[in-house]
């Protein structure tokens, strides 16, 4: 065919031939422009975002399950009485502060068939304190019922008969006492405990912070011992050898004061139940500060059904990882770029007189625009270090990116340069498609995209903390595969797109990167921040003479509940 | 819609008229923006960044030429403004020389001619390609480039004469461009 042009009219044919060449923008450009001159009517990509950001905190919020919240509080009283008037197990317990409890105790007719394992006093604090409710109390004092033999048995140990052993109770009041810091008590230590058969019993310091009550006699103690709070005395009760261990901060005296009756007619056992917890004595000083707190609570009969039911069926469960394992459910959208590059083992085609093959920069040649990609998954997360946690889980990944193209009618022939087994020569294959990267009857948007299941495992560390908030930096592996893609291949001379997923690696390996806030609420850790996604491996193998690296930059939002 | 009623309906800032201006001008504007632009995506967000400016400044438009002409020229003023916010632009006009083009010898077929030949511009280095694309295609002056791109006018002189033989080099091995037949000769008798 003659050219009509020659460099004589160069200016002009440059003109012509400019003023013929049209491209089509994307709709995003419009958009953007309609959306910045009428800023009151945006179009819906703003709304929804917002819409979408709203639902999952709303989905959020209406999961933080408020009404286990509310029965945990109203059934503070049951678990204070539960735990108050029938725990019957060991006498010395060490608490989480490494503190022993003391119990001095009168003869009463307690309920041997249920289990006492620790202290009324520990568990109202630790729920006025940490807010939980009461399975978490029952299981964490290790309350159970026994059956008839062990209640027999929990009978004989504590010295009651059967029968009394066997006696309902009902407790009327629980008075508990909790000396504040600001006051000082004075105890006398050769308080009056003697033992049933009148051995004496004397309070003696063994430690620096650890008194107890002795007696050559192995018949439980009975007897009064002399607490002066202020300006007042105390009496405490006593029975049976008891331990005082005290802790040297924790400065607390508790007294609790528990009358019950049985509920066998023509008896009326009043009886009372006092008890002393002596954290911390000086050395050298009686001095200990102390503080008052009276509740009251009564335990009805369907109370105590219920406390049955409830001990019976939550016996128990040690939890090792309990306040160290959390889950976290995340999702983060994104915007997924791509690298392409030439990756021919034939370094002779490189020059340019090697027929079809075009050896420029690929990344350059072809259209491609980023386009929308989304990851979402779980994970365990365990707190390593106050300020390290290691984490793995399953996330669920789309990435996606266009390449703009044209559709042709018929389809034309075209080939693809592949890498020979040798790793040095390469050779073509030839392939017929419709789509053309420059020139054709239809503009068409071809999506490059691809499903995978990842396991990212990885750890976020620490880097500020104030209060609620904190700012982390985490990094992730993520081994992936590839469970359906979309694939356009470019071919070797840069001017068509042969669909074929053939050339995908199945398997690839990820490198997140990743940097949030995270904010404490009542039930929840919520977090939001950037993260960086990059793919290690190329999305073909290495057959196809272009590597291809995906690149995701979003943004994670995500919700951690301690388990 | 005619242009008047187009223009009426923009000057009141009426979505619908300014769809309408918008889809009339800008495939022919996005092919300026592309040839300016390092890739199709910086070329659409001069295109968006040159039609706010046109909606905005509509009143403006006096009628005195034609209205294609006036959007053109806030193209190309966005053009040169999105390329002088890159540092490398600056350099690369400044540069005296740049490497040759390696181009493979084939027919083009006519329909085909105006995507290589902006294809073609585009492989220019981006000093070159600017010049060549205001003073050869968009018709600015030496002097108008010079003050446009902040530069010499001589520098633009210059760098327009490479542009140009490199870019007459491209289209004769692309046998989009004839070289005439004496200067065929004049180089046959040399050899």
């Amino acid at each position: 065919m003659e050219n009509k042009y020659n460099i004589e009219n160069f200016e002009r044919f440059l003109r012509e031939k400019t003023d013929e060449f049209k491209m089509y923008p994307s709709k995003r450009v419009w958009y953007s422009i309609y959306n910045n001159m009428h800023p009151g009517n945006r179009l819906p990509s703003v709304s929804m975002c917002i819409i979408l950001i709203c639902s999952l905190f709303l989905v959020g919020y209406l999961n933080t399950d408020t009404q286990k919240h509310l029965a945990a509080n109203n059934d503070t009283d049951k678990a204070n009485m539960l735990l108050a008037s029938q725990y019957t197990g060991t006498d010395k317990e060490q608490s989480s502060a490494g503190v022993y409890k003391q119990w001095l105790t009168d003869d009463l007719p307690q309920n041997p068939s249920i289990q006492k394992t620790n202290n009324l006093n520990e568990a109202i604090e630790d729920q006025s304190r940490d807010n939980t409710d009461i399975k978490s109390i029952a299981s964490k004092y290790r309350l159970s019922f026994q059956d008839d033999n062990k209640k027999q048995a929990a009978g004989r140990n504590t010295g009651l008969n059967s029968d009394a052993a066997q006696s309902n109770t009902t407790v009327r009041n629980v008075h508990t006492t909790i000396i504040s810091p600001d006051a000082t008590v004075s105890m006398n230590e050769n308080a009056g405990f003697t033992t049933a058969d009148n051995e004496p019993g004397t309070l003696i310091k063994t430690e620096k912070n650890t008194a107890s009550i002795q007696s050559a006699s192995t018949v439980p103690l009975s007897g009064t011992a002399t607490i002066t709070i202020g300006e007042t005395q105390e009496n405490i009760q006593g029975q049976r050898e008891k331990t005082v261990n005290t802790a040297v901060n924790d400065i607390v005296i508790q007294k609790n004061t528990v009358e019950t009756t049985t509920d066998t007619p023509g008896t009326d056992n009043a009886l009372s139940v006092t008890t002393a917890k002596v954290t911390d004595i000086a050395s050298n000083s009686n001095d200990v500060k102390n503080t008052e707190n009276n509740a009251t609570a009564a335990l009805t009969e369907s109370d105590k059904a219920w406390i049955e039911n409830f001990a019976m069926y939550n016996r128990p469960v040690p939890k090792k990882w309990a306040g160290k394992l959390s889950w976290q459910a995340y999702v983060t959208p994104s915007a997924v770029y791509r690298k392409l590059y030439n990756n021919t083992t034939d370094k002779s085609l490189s020059g340019n007189g090697n027929g079809n093959f075009n050896n420029s920069d690929v990344d350059n040649t072809v259209i491609q625009k980023p386009s929308f990609g989304i990851e979402t998954g779980l994970s365990l997360q365990y707190d390593l270090l106050k300020w390290v946690k290691v984490k793995a889980g399953v996330q669920l990944n789309y990435t996606r990116y266009n390449a703009h193209a044209f559709e042709n009618q018929h389809p034309i022939s075209t080939s693809l340069i592949m890498n020979g087994d040798d790793n040095i020569s390469a050779y073509e294959i030839f392939r017929s498609t419709p789509y053309s990267n420059t020139v054709g009857l239809v503009p068409i948007k071809l999506h490059n995209e691809t499903y995978q299941l990842s396991l990212p495992f990885g750890a976020d560390v620490r880097l500020f903390a104030n209060g609620k908030l904190a700012w982390y930096a985490g990094a992730t592996i993520q081994p992936t595969i590839v469970i359906y893609a979309n694939s356009y291949l470019l071919s070797s001379d840069r001017r068509n797109y042969v669909k074929d997923a053939s050339m995908l690696n199945r398997f690839n390996l990820n490198a997140g990167f990743e940097t949030y806030i995270s904010f404490k609420t009542s039930n929840y850790t919520w977090q939001a921040g950037p993260q960086f996604r990059s793919q290690i491996f190329s999305t073909n193998n290495k057959v196809y003479s272009v590597e291809e690296r995906l690149m995701n930059y979003g943004f994670k939002i995500g919700v951690t509940k301690k388990l | 819609m005619t242009e008047e009623q187009m223009l009426a309906g923009c000057l009141q800032n009426d979505a619908a008229s300014q769809d309408a201006l918008y889809s009339r001008h800008s495939p022919r504007m996005l092919g300026v923006c592309y040839r300016f632009a390092k890739n199709r995506e910086d070329a659409e967000d001069m295109l968006q960044e040159g039609f706010i400016k046109v909606f905005s400044q509509i009143h403006q438009y006096r009628n005195e030429g034609a209205l294609e002409g006036w959007i053109r020229r806030i193209m190309v003023h966005t053009c040169i403004n999105s390329l002088k916010k890159n540092k490398k632009f600056s350099d690369s006009v400044d540069i005296s020389f740049a490497g040759g083009i390696g181009i493979r010898e084939e027919a083009i077929p006519g329909i085909m001619q105006a995507k290589e030949v902006v294809e073609c511009i585009r492989m220019l280095p981006l000093g070159y390609r600017t010049v060549l694309n205001l003073y050869a295609i968009e018709g600015y002056s030496h002097k108008e480039i010079g003050m446009m791109l902040d530069i010499e006018e001589s520098t633009s002189r210059s760098q327009y004469t490479r542009a140009k033989t490199m870019l007459e080099d491209v289209l004769v091995k692309k046998k989009i461009l004839q070289k005439p037949k004496e200067k065929i000769s004049t180089v046959s008798a040399a050899m």
